[in-house]
């Protein structure tokens, strides 16, 4: 297992870098001056230069990248080119992101929660009655809910609950129930995914020998169902949660600027929107180090769960 | 009777795509003219799907913005089966340390969320047609590159390759001849998710305002837009999100039954 584990880490350690040297080099690939292309085409000679400096892109490519390397290893994204503190100095990315990652975990998190809750018993309910119309609709609602994008399915929650039942608010965080709305948008491809994995492992497990024997020994068919199967069946549910971490993390991105949920998902399009270079790096690097992340926990679980496979694999 | 369904659900995709993308020839209206005297209008026989905030026609920039999807569509397919198909038999083909290389790549790319690489790409190097599309090509190659390494390395040592190999078919020629032709229905398959995959993107990366420009129709410029509408005209987001919908869905519908036909031999 350890073994495992260490060979993982080494894995993940050329992505890590390889995902910070995109995002530094991706600004230099462009033809002409970057500073053009942050600045935009009003800035000023001054401007210009400001930015010049901050970024160090007066310097040689190599320390650049030196330099920036150095940064990132202290979790250090640099200072934002255009928020300042109270008191006029250059905002830390870093504490901009720490400030708004509370909420995006939060919104996650709930997300997870509400997709859980809805989709076991989905799940159960639907491989309890295989082939009967119950399955048919939820196999048929998982499929709508895989191929709903969420940047389709947040306008019509909004104009239905909100417009047209008035029931929740619109966006914002002014109030707790103003959390219902995006995490439920953010849940329902992750409903869908689960509900119909879960009904897969229910319906695989049903056919091994273990049900036959505890049925023959007299247990009954809930009994069977609730206390065998679904504990062998919710294996493979637990990597699949991990995995989704990480499409829920690049899945915020939308739903947070759709419901102006205040999280690093509209900090990201804000500060691409102003053009703000450093603040877009910090939180494009994070939310790829999460999911890179996320990614390995998954495969460390996967791993534990049923160490056969895996270890073998590597 | 299962594979007439699905040929089914690809002809029904195919008459509605061309329908809808068809229309723009036939179209009265410009898709970027605006009349401000026929503001917000709901359906009617002059304008089938209504008018939008500057009095353009609906259907005409849906039928636009559905040519936009499937150009993106159609291109980084295209350019993923080629590209990911050459790299995966190539790889699988040489073996040794060329096919340790080219997983190491993938396993970094795999390890990546593709569409904040295409984010990150469009916000650092610029957004626009171009862009967009350079930004779903990166990343969409990896599938197939899996794929057809996983089906070349399976059908490698079957005895009509090696007896292609003895006759003194070049290398080239065989990943050409006997590989690709055989792993054809799983490469459909993973097609269709590359194709809505990418429609989708496209339309997600506009959404954000950071794929395709405006006055541009795409069907995420015309969601953006509308959203500012909904209440007065809730048809702005429907018509467009509704489309998306139905053209994801009708892909989606089709490889799941083209993946029974294929788990079934």
């Amino acid at each position: 297992m350890l073994d495992f584990i260490i060979k993982r880490v080494l894995l993940m350690i050329p992505t890590l870098f390889f995902v910070a040297s995109v995002s530094f080099f991706l600004i230099h690939i462009t033809p002409g001056d970057p500073v053009d292309l942050i600045a935009g085409q009003k800035a000023t000679a001054e401007q210009k230069d400001e930015i010049r400096k901050s970024l160090n892109l007066d310097k040689p490519i190599t320390e650049q990248y030196q330099i920036f390397l150095t940064r990132l290893a202290h979790a250090d994204f640099g200072e934002s080119l255009y928020s300042t503190n109270e008191d006029g100095s250059k905002k830390k990315v870093s504490k901009m992101i720490a400030e708004r990652m509370p909420n995006t975990a939060i919104l996650a998190i709930v997300a997870i929660l509400i997709s859980l809750f809805f989709s076991i018993p989905m799940a159960i309910f639907a491989a309890a009655n295989k082939g009967k119309t119950i399955d048919k609709s939820i196999l048929s609602f998982c499929i709508l809910g895989v191929s709903i994008p969420s940047f389709v399915l947040a306008p019509i929650l909004i104009l239905t609950f909100c417009l047209q039942f008035q029931l929740l608010p619109v966006g914002g965080n002014d109030s707790a129930i103003s959390i219902i709305l995006p995490a439920v948008s953010l849940a329902i491809g992750l409903i869908a995914v689960t509900t119909r994995l879960l009904r897969g492992s229910i319906l695989d497990n049903v056919a091994k020998p273990y049900v036959k024997t505890a049925q023959a020994k007299g247990c009954s068919r809930t009994r069977v169902l609730f206390v065998h199967v679904l504990k062998n069946a919710f294996m493979p549910m637990i990597t699949i949660i991990f995995l989704q971490i990480g499409a829920l993390i690049t899945g915020t991105i939308f739903t947070e600027n759709i419901f102006s949920w205040p999280g690093i998902g509209t900090l990201l399009i804000d500060s691409i929107n102003r053009r703000d270079y450093m603040t877009a790096q910090g939180c494009i690097l994070l939310i790829a180090f999460i999911y890179v992340l996320a990614t390995f926990l998954a495969d460390i679980v996967s791993a534990y769960i049923n160490p056969q496979i895996n270890l073998k694999k590597k | 009777m299962k594979f007439n369904n699905a040929l089914k659900l690809a002809i029904a995709l195919l008459v509605f795509l061309t329908i809808l993308a068809g229309y723009s020839f036939i179209s009265p209206y410009d898709y970027t003219s605006v009349n401000l005297q026929a503001l917000l209008q709901k359906p009617s026989l002059a304008h089938l799907l209504g008018t939008d905030e500057l009095g353009r026609d609906i259907l005409t920039r849906l039928s636009y913005a559905v040519r936009t999807s499937l150009f993106v569509g159609s291109f980084v397919m295209a350019f993923s089966v080629l590209v990911g198909c050459v790299i995966g038999s190539f790889s699988a083909y040489m073996g040794g340390k060329v096919d340790l290389l080219v997983m190491r790549i993938t396993d970094i790319f795999l390890a990546f969320p593709g569409i904040l690489l295409a984010i990150a790409f469009s916000a650092l190097v610029g957004n626009g047609f171009t862009s967009v599309i350079i930004a779903l090509c990166l990343f969409s190659w990896v599938g197939f590159a899996l794929m057809s390494r996983a089906q070349v390395l399976e059908i490698k040592n079957k005895p009509f390759i090696e007896s292609a190999q003895m006759a003194g078919v070049g290398k080239l020629k065989i990943i050409f001849r006997h590989f690709l032709p055989n792993i054809a229905t799983i490469i459909i398959v993973e097609s269709c998710f590359v194709f809505s995959g990418a429609i989708i993107a496209e339309a997600g990366l506009s959404f954000l305002g950071i794929g395709i420009q405006a006055p541009h129709a795409s069907l995420g410029i015309m969601l953006k837009q509308g959203m500012a509408y909904m209440l007065v005209s809730p048809h702005l987001i429907l018509v467009p999100g509704l489309t998306l919908l139905t053209i994801v869905l009708m892909i989606n519908l089709f490889s799941d039954k083209l993946t029974d036909i294929v788990a079934k031999h």
